[in-house]
């Protein structure tokens, strides 16, 4: 082969890398090609590895995020999975580990923070409906010994030491059998609980009786001095000192 | 026709015209024994390149996540191309899609033998270009074309992780460069404008016969400074990328 041969083969195979040739031209170079041997096939192929790179010439552009999402979508098969793409894309998977692993730890700990603070939070209700409820029952409480204390019903007993000494005064109802029992702070002895009886007949009848303790109040509490657990009340006499009264309207 | 002596013929033009345009042959012939030492060495290192071989693989195989991998290693690239020959980001997206879908369809029919993946696919992307450009030319296409874009790349805007790389990019830019200015107008005309030569020809007013031999000289000088990546990805690490891709 001769120079221009050479010359008009390279120039065709140039056209024809760049895609610009005529037709003419393409067919001149089908034509040669069976005489260029394996040289002529891989200058061919040379000179179109060539200009795929030119496209690096180009300035760089970067396209939408979604063109990408598109052409799978239009190549795309019936039904894919998300992480085939991560894998075949090349992605970097242990950011995903590491990520997963981050959020592990971050919920165990807010679910540590999270049984933590209602723990907390439940005490703290339970510590105030205990309270609440205490007060309901004094208030329950206070009620109720009013009611005893106001029931026309009831009498009145002063309990005396044996040097005669108030130490106690009792609110005794025997329709209802209930007792309140009001007693100096030091002779109620701690655990212990207190009942009135009363005799009837041959029989002693317990009372149900609730315990107040107060401080002064005329009451005398002698150092080392106790109401015992049971008061059994054996006789009682009429107090001249504090006669109860009636007064009302038209008196 | 013998082989060998095309082959030396197409070196000893090559060279003979770098002498002639630049006036300073030895200079340009060490500078271009030097630049394929250092192109041949980035190469080895591309690994994209051999990623994007074993892809193909996949991708002949039916493998559709396959080919998100191959559009993240050439979608930008093509893209860049759609936009620098149509001037326009619409049409370029449009343009991109139609060839992946094509890329995809006609995977199974790649064969390394006749060149490397990016060079595949570039060829398809051209042939899809230069058909909307001949079509709007044509007044096919009633948008027009006019989006701004830099008529010279930045040295360093290329991304990392392409099939072709940045090194082989910066090693593109510099060859275009250093062509004289004639070379350098009519292989742009023919390569971004898709201009054939008799075009070519009459824009520039000057003989068809020295445009050809102009694209001739000027193509075979950017392939003789880019000698080291003409060759085709290492098929034993692409077949051995396959194989990790597999597992």
């Amino acid at each position: 082969m001769d120079s221009q041969m050479n010359e008009t083969f390279l120039d065709n195979a140039a056209g024809e890398a760049l895609m610009i040739n005529s037709a003419a031209d393409s067919q001149a170079l089908a034509e040669m090609r069976p005489g260029s041997a394996g040289a002529g096939s891989r200058i061919e192929r040379e000179l179109n590895e060539t200009v795929a790179r030119l496209a690096a010439a180009s300035p760089y552009m970067k396209p939408s995020a979604d063109l990408r999402g598109r052409i799978l979508q239009a190549t795309a098969p019936a039904s894919f999975r998300m992480e085939d793409y991560r894998r075949k894309g090349g992605e970097d998977m242990r950011f995903y580990k590491w990520g997963f692993y981050a959020a592990a730890v971050f919920l165990i700990a807010a679910s540590m923070y999270n049984i933590y603070t209602r723990n907390t939070l439940t005490a703290a209700a339970n510590q105030q409906m205990a309270r609440a409820n205490s007060l309901a029952q004094q208030v329950q409480m206070r009620d109720s010994l009013v009611s005893q204390m106001a029931d026309p019903r009831t009498q009145q007993v002063t309990m005396v030491d044996a040097s005669r000494q108030p130490v106690a005064r009792v609110y005794l109802n025997p329709q209802t059998r209930q007792a309140v029992l009001i007693a100096s702070e030091g002779l109620v002895p701690e655990g212990k609980s207190l009942q009135v009886r009363m005799p009837e007949g041959i029989a002693e009848v317990p009372y149900q009786t609730t315990v107040l303790t107060v401080r002064g109040g005329g009451l005398h509490s002698a150092p080392g001095q106790t109401l015992a657990n049971v008061l059994s009340i054996g006789n009682m006499s009429p107090d001249e000192s504090n006669r109860p009264m009636v007064a009302g309207m038209g008196h | 026709m013998d082989g060998q002596v095309l082959n030396r013929g197409a070196d000893e033009i090559a060279s003979a015209a770098g002498a002639g345009d630049h006036g300073a042959a030895t200079g340009g012939a060490r500078r271009t024994e030097s630049g394929r030492r250092t192109v041949l060495s980035e190469r080895k290192h591309n690994a994209e390149s051999v990623k994007l071989a074993g892809i193909f693989g996949q991708m002949a195989r039916g493998e559709h996540a396959a080919l998100a991998g191959c559009y993240d290693l050439m979608g930008p690239v093509v893209f860049s191309l759609a936009v620098r020959m149509l001037r326009d980001r619409g049409a370029a997206e449009d343009v991109t899609q139609d060839i992946f879908v094509q890329v995809w369809r006609q995977s199974g029919n790649y064969d390394r033998a006749r060149g490397t993946p990016e060079g595949w696919i570039m060829m398809i992307a051209r042939t899809r270009i230069l058909d909307r450009i001949r079509s709007r030319r044509a007044g096919v296409v009633l948008r027009q074309a006019g989006d701004q874009m830099p008529e010279a790349p930045d040295a360093d805007d290329w991304p990392e992780d392409m099939a072709i790389s940045r090194e082989e990019a910066a090693g593109v830019r510099r060859a275009i460069l250093d062509l004289p200015p004639e070379q350098r107008q009519v292989v742009e005309l023919a390569f971004f404008e898709g201009l054939t030569h008799q075009e070519i020809a009459e824009k520039t007013s000057v003989a068809l016969g020295t445009i050809k031999t102009r694209i001739r000289l000027g193509l075979l000088k950017i392939k003789d400074r880019l000698r080291g990546v003409m060759g085709e990805p290492d098929v034993a690490e692409a077949e051995e990328f396959e194989r990790q891709e597999r597992m």
